[in-house]
């Protein structure tokens, strides 16, 4: 298993601004606070939990780097 | 741990029972069918994190929102947020649930002065405004004509109303007074659930249960893995399309990759399209309901609860089809992208290592028929989802299920008695469809029929289908079964015809507010499921047995099977 090296931070918003934001690993929903960690091709990613970065270096990077994404 | 394995087994029971009570005080207290006599909607027991500690056995179509909707209201506003006679409401599909109809309503538990759980129901609401009546408005192109939006909102504060957000929501809704009584139903479900939660606290204490809900995330979470752990390794793909969207005359594919690694699964949908103008597409929350249907049912009966899905990885981009972002409409991704997921999922991908275990494709669609007007007795303005059972798909050892829901629905259909009396149509025939299920070593389920007339001078129907185009595969060699068909013959005239030839619509399955009048007939034929082998290896006495019941017809059990009935 990787060593995790993001760290949770929160996210601010007023209460009238009701836009809402996404994993950049999964997809689901993000709220008060991201897992936020860096990737030297993708940049910061934010997560919605530590697990998304596991699943990230597994299985998600790979994939992209294969597609030519990054 | 002061409980043994056999108290954590009664607990979980006593926890799904509280689950399975508040639903039936809902089926009994609701005013609208949808509720009382088709039952879309479950019932949850969340832990004071907002994980799902139970869930009842009612509409599996909403395990997503069992699973995330209630923890993501939680975390959006906070545990401070809550105190005790609070009621929150929510129906916003970018934050968590399935579809604007679906309203998620959750009320805090308090024990000893502390926040220590939540209960909650999701239900279908008939009618939420929207440009058409019963709020399935097949031809939106944005989320603002499919209803009223409703973020977590407080509905109860301190246990009285919040009369201004009730006048909002009864003010945008077409029949308020269904909505006042179905709302009332679901919070008195709320009671219940907080009264025998109270019991259970009394009876254990705080600390013991918060120890056992913990042991039984893990009890859930082992037994998931171990289920996973009896596939074999490797990455399974499959696509399928959905027709149309009823505002372009085009296909949109849906494309997944199901990895098995070990005794975790990882659910891909990169490379589906981006999500359509008109409402097929599905928020989050659907997409991980329908994976977890499909992979759920493969497996034995086992605890339902926050760590069943811990060993379950769903990936969606955000803006395709599978992962709706604002400003597009998604009010069918529940009903026609959750089917087509599960099928995906079992006869596409897992057929590739457990052809055993699953099933051929479904008929694939809810077979949605919305329809409202003033009742010409009543003289009230009324509004109705009607849905209709499909076949099922044959599996390994036996024929598909006929006339049933779509496998994630589990809704029962509405009686006619109740459909009659309720509203303006008349029934000149329901019955099985004959010849619908695909031909295989075991048959697809079959279809139904259904014929009704016109009883008032106006109605303004809307419909939302699919298998219309492309019909339900079969698998190992299986056939397909039929596809739908949706019929009018207007009042004078003497033939059947597509509602798409007579009303000039862009999708023949998917239309909204067109208006019938008095003595028009509609017929609904609803897709039979497809087959399962070769159907020259059906046993020639079931084909006759299906011939005897009426369910296939003498030529087909020559054409399809090689069997001559004389």
């Amino acid at each position: 298993m990787s060593e995790l090296r993001g760290e949770w931070r929160e996210r601010s918003q007023v209460w009238h601004d009701v836009r809402v934001a996404n994993c950049d690993v999964c997809g689901r929903l993000l709220l008060r606070r991201v897992w936020r960690f860096a990737d030297p091709d993708f940049g910061e990613l934010d997560s919605c939990e530590p697990e998304c970065e596991r699943l990230w270096v597994r299985y998600v990077r790979p994939r992209r780097l294969a597609a030519g994404v990054g | 741990m002061k409980l043994d394995s056999v108290a954590l087994k009664i607990l979980q029971n006593r926890l799904v029972n509280i689950c399975q009570e508040m639903a039936k005080a809902m089926m009994r207290t609701a005013y609208s069918p949808i509720f009382s006599e088709s039952l879309d909607f479950c019932t949850i027991l969340l832990d004071r994190n907002g994980d799902l500690l139970a869930m009842a056995d009612m509409n599996p179509a909403m395990l997503g929102s069992g699973a995330l909707s209630g923890k993501w209201i939680v975390e959006e506003l906070g545990r401070e947020a809550f105190e005790p006679g609070d009621v929150i409401v929510d129906n916003d599909p970018y934050r968590g649930m399935c579809h604007m109809p679906e309203h998620l309503l959750l009320a805090p538990f308090f024990h000893g002065g502390k926040l220590a759980g939540f209960v909650g129901n999701v239900a279908h609401v008939g009618e939420i405004g929207g440009m058409a009546p019963g709020s399935f408005a097949s031809n939106a192109t944005d989320i603002y004509q499919e209803g009223l939006r409703l973020p977590p909102v407080k509905l109860m504060r301190h246990g009285e109303y919040d009369e201004s957000i009730w006048k909002v929501i009864l003010a945008n809704h077409r029949t308020p007074d269904n909505t006042w009584g179905d709302f009332n139903a679901m919070i008195g479900s709320l009671n219940i659930g907080l009264r025998r939660l109270e019991e259970l606290f009394e009876e254990h204490g705080a600390d013991e249960l918060e120890e056992a809900n913990v042991a039984l995330f893990e009890h859930a979470e082992q037994w998931l893995r171990s289920e996973i752990r009896e596939l074999a390794d490797g990455a399974y793909s499959g696509e399928d399309v959905i027709e149309d969207d009823g505002v372009e005359d085009r296909e949109y594919t849906i494309r997944v990759c199901v990895v098995v690694d070990g005794d975790e699964i990882v659910v891909d949908f990169t490379g589906t399209d981006p999500q359509a103008r008109g409402p097929i597409n599905a928020p989050y929350t659907v997409t991980l309901a329908a994976t977890c249907n499909g992979l759920f049912q493969l497996f034995r009966d086992f605890p339902l609860n926050a760590g069943s899905f811990r060993p379950i990885k769903v990936i969606a981009p955000p803006g395709s089809l599978v992962n709706v972002v604002h400003p597009a409409p998604c009010v069918a991704g529940q009903t026609e992208i959750q089917p087509r997921i599960i099928d995906l999922i079992q006869g596409r991908c897992l057929a590739q290592a457990v052809p055993e275990r699953v099933a051929a494709a479904c008929g694939g669609t809810c077979s949605n028929f919305l329809f409202g007007g003033v009742h010409p007795e009543t003289g009230r303005y009324y509004a109705h989802y009607h849905f209709d059972g499909m076949g099922w798909g044959g599996r390994r050892f036996t024929d598909g299920n006929s006339a049933q829901n779509v496998p994630h629905g589990n809704c029962p259909n509405t009686p006619i008695e109740i459909f009659e009396t309720r509203f303006p149509f008349r029934h000149l025939r329901y019955s099985l469809r004959p010849d619908s299920g695909g031909a295989g070593r075991t048959r697809g389920g079959l279809g139904i029929l259904r014929e009704m007339e016109v009883l008032a001078d106006e109605v303004t129907v809307s419909a939302l289908y699919e298998r219309m185009k492309r019909e339900p595969w079969g698998i190992e060699g299986g056939r397909a079964g039929k596809r739908t068909q949706l019929l009018i013959r207007r009042a004078g005239e003497d033939e059947f015809r597509p509602f798409g030839a007579v009303f000039g619509t862009v999708s023949p399955s998917k239309f909204t507010n067109i208006r019938l009048r008095r003595g028009d007939r509609v017929l609904i034929a609803t897709p039979g499921g497809g087959g399962y082998g070769p159907p020259s290896e059906r046993d020639p006495e079931l084909v006759l047995r299906d011939h005897q019941d009426g369910w296939i017809s003498q030529e087909a059990a020559r054409e399809e099977y090689g069997v001559a009935i004389a």
